[in-house]
C-alpha cells in the first residue's frame, strides 16, 4: 500500500464526517428554533432520525462494497416495487400518493429509490465496462434504469424527486464517460421537446391546465392550497430570505415563520426560516459546509480503487448535490416550486436516512477504498 | 489494481468537471443569496411589512349634545348588523333557514338573503365581499325608544322598562349560534341617535355619511363611512364633536390571527396603535320645558317658529321650527308598535309636512316683520327728536302721501293718538309719519347698526341675515327709489326681512338696558378626555346708546299692547304675571305655481308675529313667535308666545312670587 493516504481514514473521510455532523447539528438547532414558531417539537423526533441515520451511515460505511454490488438488483427491484405499491396502497394525502403509513411513521419510498438507482447504475457500468465513450444505444439499459423509477415517482406526482433521480442518473452517466454528443442529444431532446410541444399547441389546453395543476400540486404541499396566503408561499419565502438581510434577525426571531406564512418551514422551506434568522452571512456559512461535504464526497469517490465504488460514490454525491441545488434554488426563486427537502436540514425520517445512506456509501468507498 | 495512484486516471478529467460544476452551482446560489438578502433585502422586508401589517382606523365616539339640564339630545349608539361572506357560507339554504327558525329572519328576508348568497357564491370576486344580511339587529335597546332593555329570565326575552314592549334579543341569539354558522359575523356600528326625536331637530341638526367628493376634498381628514354634521349644532360644532380617529395597528398572521407588534422583532416592534380621542360633549342652552311648550303651541299651525332668549345672557332657551323632522328615525326597525311621538310631531302629521319645508329652521329664516318693527321706528324717532311721549297725531284710517293712500290696518282710523297708544294699538298712520320724517336711510341705520336687524346675530348655527333696505339698495336692486318706501319700512313692510331670532334679540336689548347680546346655543363644552369644561360666557355685541326714558316709552307701549283692553294682543294677556310685546301682521301674499287650492289659500294669509318679553317688570325672557301665513299676530302668534311665558313662569314660580305685588299701580312710573 503506497500512497499519500496510508491510513484508510483519509482526510476526506474526516472532512466528510465533520461536515455532515456540522450540518446535522445546524439542522437540529434550526428545527428547535422553528418549534418556537409552530409550537410543534419536530426537533425532538428529528434527533431520533439523526441518531438512526448516523447508525445506518456507519453500517453502510462498514459493510463490504461487494455486498452492495451483488444485492443492487434486489435493492433496485425492491425500490421499484415499493414505488408501484405506493401508487396503489399509499396514503392518499391531498391528491398525491407518496407515503406508506406504518403506525405513526410515514415512509416515502421515492427517497430510497435514489440510492437504489445509483447502485443499479454503478453495477451496470461496472459490468458494461467500456474504456471508450458509450454510444446512445449502449446507454439504453441505463436510461431505462433511471426512467422507470422517475416515471413512477412522477405519477405520484412528485416532480422534484423525479427530477433529482434523473439528474443523479445523468451525473453518473456523465462521470462514467457518456459521449458529450450523446449527452447533449439527450439533454436537447428533453429541453426542446417539452417547450416545443407546449408552444405549438400539440399539448391541448386542458392538458396544459393539468400540467399546471400538477406542477402546483407537486410543488406547494396540497393542504396549503386552500387559502391565498400560502398560495403565495414562494413569494413569502423570498420575503423571509430578504428580511434576513446581512446578519439576520437572530434565533427565533423570524417574522415570516412566526406569522406562519411558511407552513412548510420545517420541511421544504426550512432554508427560508434559517435565512431570515441568520442572514446572508449564515447562509453563506451553510453553503460553505455543504460545499465542503460535497467536495469531500467527490474526493472520496475519485480515490476509490474500484470502479463500482467510484460510481456509487459519485451517484451518492450527486444525490446530495442536486437535492441541495434544487431546494436552495427553489427557495431563492431560481427554480419553480418542485417540493424537495434540503438534505439533513429538513425535518423527516425518509429524507434523513436516504441522505445518510448516500454519505455512508461514499464513506464506505473512502474507508475501504473500494478494494475487493 | 495497481497502487501508487489515487483513483482512476480516466475519471480525473470528469472529477475536475464535476468540481467545476459544483463550484459554479454554488456560486450561482451565493450570488442569488447576495441579491435577495443584501441588494433587495430591504425591499422584501418592506413588502412583508406592508402586506402583513393591518392598520384599522378606530372611529372616535362622536360627542353628545345635551340640553341645559344634561338630558341627551344627540348621542352615538352602537347597533349590530348581521354580515356574511358568501364564500364561507357552506350551505346557504340550511343556515339561513336555521336563522329563520331562530327568529332572526322572516320568511321573506330568508328567501331574499338565500338568493343573494347563492348568486354571490358563484361570482369569483363577489363571493369574498362581505354582505349585510340584516341591518340593525334588535339588541339590548328597545327598537321603539332605544331605552336599554332588561332581560327577563322567565321568558327569555328583553323587556323595555319604558314602553313595556318585549323583544327577542336577536343579537344574543345569533352570538350563541355563531360558531355553527360559518361565514356569518356580527358587525357593530355606531349610529347617531336623537332621543328627543323631532323636538330639537333644528337647533341640534343631524349628521349623515360623507360623499365621495367630500372625502376627496378633505385631504385625508375624512374617510368613507365617516359622518359629518349637516345642519344645526351638529354642523356648526362638527370639529368639536367629531374628535380624532385612532389607529389599531397589528400584524396579521397567515391564519388571520392577530399578532401584537411588540411580540415581533424590529421593525415590526416599533409599530404602535393610537387610541381615538373622543369628541367633546356640547351642552346647549335649550330649556326643554320651554322647547316643548313652544313646540306644542306651534303644533296646530302648518308653519312657524319660536325663539326664546334669556334677555341678560343671550342664551337661546327655545328654538322651534314647525313642521319638524326626525333624524335617525330608522336606527332600529320597529318590530313592535311605534312609540308615541312628541306632541309636535304628532300634530303636524295631519297635514303633508313635506310641503312646509320641515328641514328649514324658520327661527333663522328671514320674513317681513310687520308691526314688530315699529319698536325700532319708535326708538329711532325718539332719539332723532322726531317723536316724543306727548306727540299726538290723527289717524283717519290712512295716510295720504304724495297722492298715495297708505292704509292703517284699522279701517276707520284711531282718531287722535299719542306715542304709547300708537304702539299698543299699532296705529300704522302714526308710524308712516315717523317713517316719512326719519327717511329710509336713518331707519335702516337704526335697525341694522343699532338693533342688529339685517345683519348676522353671531349665533353658532347658520342663519339668514335678513335685510333692511336703504335708498342705495333700492337703486341697485330695483333701479328706482320712491320716498314711499320709507313709510313701508317704518311699519315693517315692503322689503324688510328679519329672522325671529334677530327680532327676539333686538327686543331683549330694548328691555335689558341696551345691551345687544350675541345669541348662543352652546352653554358649555365638556372634554371627556381632560375632564375640562369650557363655559360660554355671555357676550355683549354692542351697547345701544339710548336714554332709558325712551326705552321705557317703548316698553309702556308694549305693556299696553298685551295688557290693556284695546291692545292688539289683549286676548293673550296673562293677568297673574303679565308679559308685554308687540304684535305684527305682515302682508306676505305669495303665489306658487302648482300648489293645491288649500295651500294656495294658505299662501294668501298674512304672517302672524308676536315679539315680546316677560315678566313685564324686570324682564327675564324674550320670545319671538312667528306663524307663517298665520293671520293676525295678536290672534295667532301672541297665544303661542303666551304658552312659552306660562311655561317659563311655571318653572320659575318661586322667583316671581312677590314680583307682581303693586306692579299694576306703579307701572307707569317704574317699568324696571
Ligand atoms: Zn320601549
Ligand atoms: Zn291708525
Amino acid at each position: 500500500m503506497i500512497g499519500r493516504d496510508t491510513h484508510p481514514f483519509s482526510r476526506a473521510v474526516w472532512s466528510t464526517s465533520v461536515a455532515l455532523v456540522v450540518i446535522v447539528i445546524l439542522g437540529l438547532i434550526n428545527l428547535s428554533n422553528a418549534a418556537s414558531y409552530t409550537g410543534e417539537s419536530f426537533h425532538q423526533t428529528q434527533v431520533i432520525w439523526v441518531v438512526l441515520g448516523l447508525l445506518i451511515a456507519a453500517a453502510v460505511a462498514a459493510i463490504d462494497m461487494r455486498f452492495f454490488e451483488q444485492l443492487s438488483p434486489i435493492f433496485y427491484g425492491g425500490a421499484v416495487l415499493l414505488l408501484i405499491l405506493v401508487l396503489i396502497f399509499g396514503r392518499d394525502i391531498n391528491f398525491s400518493r407518496r407515503w406508506f403509513s406504518l403506525g405513526d411513521v410515514s415512509i416515502q419510498p421515492s427517497e430510497f429509490a435514489k440510492p437504489a438507482v445509483v447502485l443499479m447504475l454503478a453495477r451496470f457500468f461496472h459490468g458494461e465496462r467500456n474504456p471508450e465513450s458509450y454510444t446512445l444505444r449502449m446507454l439504453l439499459p441505463a436510461l431505462g434504469y433511471v426512467a422507470a423509477p422517475a416515471a413512477l415517482i412522477m405519477m405520484q406526482p412528485d416532480l422534484g424527486t423525479s427530477l433529482v433521480v434523473i439528474a443523479v442518473g445523468f451525473s453518473v452517466m456523465f462521470f462514467e464517460g457518456i459521449r458529450l454528443r450523446s449527452f447533449l442529444a439527450l439533454l436537447g431532446i428533453i429541453l426542446l421537446l417539452v417547450p416545443l410541444a407546449w408552444e405549438l399547441d400539440i399539448i391541448q389546453p386542458y392538458q396544459k391546465e393539468r400540467v399546471r395543476t400538477w406542477l402546483t400540486m407537486s410543488g406547494a404541499r396540497p393542504e396549503a392550497r386552500e387559502d391565498a396566503d400560502t398560495r403565495m408561499q414562494p413569494e413569502q419565502a423570498l420575503w423571509a430570505v430578504g428580511s434576513g438581510g446581512a446578519l439576520g434577525r437572530g434565533g427565533q426571531q423570524a417574522v415570516q415563520s412566526r406569522l406562519r406564512y411558511l407552513p412548510e418551514m420545517h420541511n421544504d422551506y426550512i432554508l427560508a426560516s434559517f435565512a431570515e434568522e441568520r442572514g446572508f452571512v449564515g447562509c453563506l456559512a451553510l453553503l460553505a459546509v455543504y460545499l465542503a461535504l460535497i467536495y469531500s464526497m467527490l474526493v472520496l469517490a475519485i480515490r476509490a480503487r474500484e470502479r463500482f465504488a467510484v460510481l456509487v460514490s459519485v451517484g451518492a454525491t450527486a444525490i446530495v448535490f442536486w437535492q441541495v441545488v434544487f431546494n436552495v434554488g427553489m427557495v431563492l426563486g431560481i427554480f419553480p416550486v418542485v417540493g424537495l427537502t434540503l438534505p439533513f436540514l429538513s425535518y423527516g425520517g425518509s429524507s434523513m436516512i436516504s441522505g445518510m445512506i448516500a454519505v455512508g456509501l461514499t464513506l464506505n468507498a473512502g474507508i475501504h477504498r473500494g478494494q475487493v | 489494481m495497481i497502487g501508487g495512484h489515487d483513483g482512476f486516471i480516466e475519471y480525473r478529467t470528469h472529477f475536475r468537471w464535476a468540481v467545476l460544476l459544483v463550484l459554479l452551482a454554488f456560486s450561482v446560489l451565493a450570488l442569488r443569496l447576495f441579491q435577495v438578502q443584501i441588494i433587495d433585502g430591504k425591499k422584501y422586508e418592506t413588502l412583508a411589512m406592508v402586506s402583513h401589517v393591518v392598520r384599522n382606523r378606530i372611529q372616535p365616539a362622536r360627542g353628545s349634545i345635551l340640553d341645559r339640564e344634561g338630558n341627551v339630545l344627540a348621542t352615538d349608539v352602537e347597533v349590530a348588523d348581521l354580515a356574511l361572506v358568501p364564500h364561507y357560507v357552506r350551505d346557504p339554504a340550511t343556515e339561513i333557514a336555521r336563522l329563520k327558525d331562530l327568529g332572526v329572519f322572516t320568511a321573506d328576508e330568508a328567501a331574499k338573503v338565500t338568493d343573494m348568497v347563492t348568486q354571490s357564491k358563484t361570482d369569483k370576486k363577489k363571493r369574498f365581499h362581505r354582505l349585510t344580511a340584516k341591518r340593525n339587529l334588535v339588541g339590548s335597546r328597545c327598537p321603539d325608544d332605544l331605552t336599554v332593555m332588561n332581560f327577563d329570565a322567565s321568558t327569555g326575552r328583553l323587556v323595555c322598562p319604558k314602553c313595556g314592549g318585549t323583544q327577542m334579543d336577536q343579537r344574543a341569539v345569533i352570538q350563541a349560534h355563531l360558531h355553527e354558522l360559518p361565514g356569518f359575523s356580527l358587525q357593530s356600528r355606531m349610529v347617531r341617535w336623537y332621543p328627543a326625536r323631532g323636538l330639537t331637530s333644528h337647533a341640534v341638526g343631524f349628521v349623515n355619511e360623507v360623499s365621495a367628493a367630500e372625502v376627496e376634498r378633505s385631504e385625508g381628514r375624512l374617510r368613507p363611512g365617516d359622518v359629518v354634521g349637516r345642519s344645526g349644532i351638529e354642523r356648526a360644532l362638527d370639529d368639536t364633536l367629531r374628535g380624532a380617529p385612532g389607529e389599531d395597528v397589528f400584524v396579521r398572521s397567515a391564519g388571520g390571527r392577530r399578532v401584537e407588534p411588540r411580540d415581533l422583532p424590529e421593525p415590526f416592534r416599533d409599530l404602535t396603535s393610537t387610541p381615538p380621542v373622543a369628541g367633546k360633549d356640547v351642552t346647549l342652552t335649550i330649556d326643554m320645558n320651554l322647547q316643548q311648550a313652544a313646540a306644542t303651541a306651534l303644533a296646530r299651525y302648518r308653519s312657524g317658529a319660536v325663539v326664546a332668549l334669556d334677555v341678560d345672557t343671550g342664551e337661546v332657551l327655545a328654538m322651534v321650527s314647525q313642521p319638524t323632522f326626525e333624524a335617525g328615525r330608522r336606527i332600529v326597525p320597529g318590530a313592535g308598535t311605534p312609540a308615541k311621538p312628541p306632541a309636535s310631531v304628532r300634530a303636524e302629521s295631519s297635514v303633508d309636512s313635506k310641503a312646509y319645508a320641515p328641514m328649514m329652521n324658520k327661527a333663522v329664516e328671514a320674513y317681513p316683520p310687520g308691526s314688530t318693527f315699529k319698536i325700532v321706528t319708535t326708538i329711532a324717532a325718539l332719539v332723532e327728536g322726531m317723536a316724543a311721549e306727548d306727540l299726538e297725531m290723527t289717524c283717519p284710517g290712512f295716510y295720504l302721501f304724495r297722492g298715495h293712500k297708505f292704509r292703517c290696518f284699522k279701517r276707520y282710523g284711531h282718531g287722535k293718538i299719542a306715542l304709547v297708544d300708537a304702539i299698543s294699538k299699532s296705529c300704522d298712520t302714526y308710524f308712516y309719519i315717523l317713517g316719512e320724517q326719519l327717511g329710509i336711510d336713518t331707519l335702516a341705520h337704526w335697525a341694522r347698526d343699532v338693533f342688529g336687524l339685517g345683519e348676522s346675530t353671531g349665533i353658532e348655527i347658520s342663519e339668514r341675515v335678513g335685510l333692511v333696505p336703504t335708498e342705495r339698495w333700492y337703486m341697485r336692486h330695483r333701479h328706482q327709489y320712491q320716498p314711499g318706501f320709507a313709510l313701508n319700512t317704518a311699519v315693517g313692510q315692503g322689503d324688510v326681512r328679519v329672522t325671529p331670532l334677530a327680532m327676539a334679540r333686538a327686543y331683549a336689548a330694548v328691555v335689558n338696558g341696551g345691551r345687544l347680546m350675541r345669541p348662543h346655543l352652546v352653554r358649555s363644552i365638556h372634554d371627556a378626555v381632560s375632564g375640562s369644561v369650557t363655559s360660554v360666557a355671555p357676550e355683549v355685541q354692542r351697547l345701544i346708546d339710548v336714554p332709558d326714558d325712551f326705552l321705557d316709552l317703548a316698553m309702556r307701549g308694549m305693556y299696553g299692547a298685551v295688557n290693556t283692553e284695546d291692545g292688539t294682543a289683549s286676548s293673550a294677556a296673562l293677568p297673574e304675571l303679565p308679559f308685554a310685546g308687540k304684535t305684527g301682521t305682515a302682508q306676505a301674499r305669495e303665489r306658487r305655481p302648482g300648489v293645491g287650492a288649500d295651500m294656495a289659500a294658505w299662501l294668501q294669509q298674512d304672517h302672524a308675529w308676536f315679539v315680546g318679553y316677560g315678566p313685564a317688570k324686570r324682564p327675564r325672557v324674550a320670545v319671538a313667535a312667528f306663524v307663517e301665513h298665520g293671520g293676525f299676530g295678536g290672534a295667532e302668534a301672541a297665544p303661542v308666545a303666551r304658552k312659552v311665558f306660562e311655561a317659563y313662569y311655571a318653572a320659575h314660580a318661586d322667583e316671581f312670587a312677590d314680583l307682581w305685588q303693586g306692579f299694576e299701580e306703579d307701572f307707569l312710573e317704574v317699568v324696571r
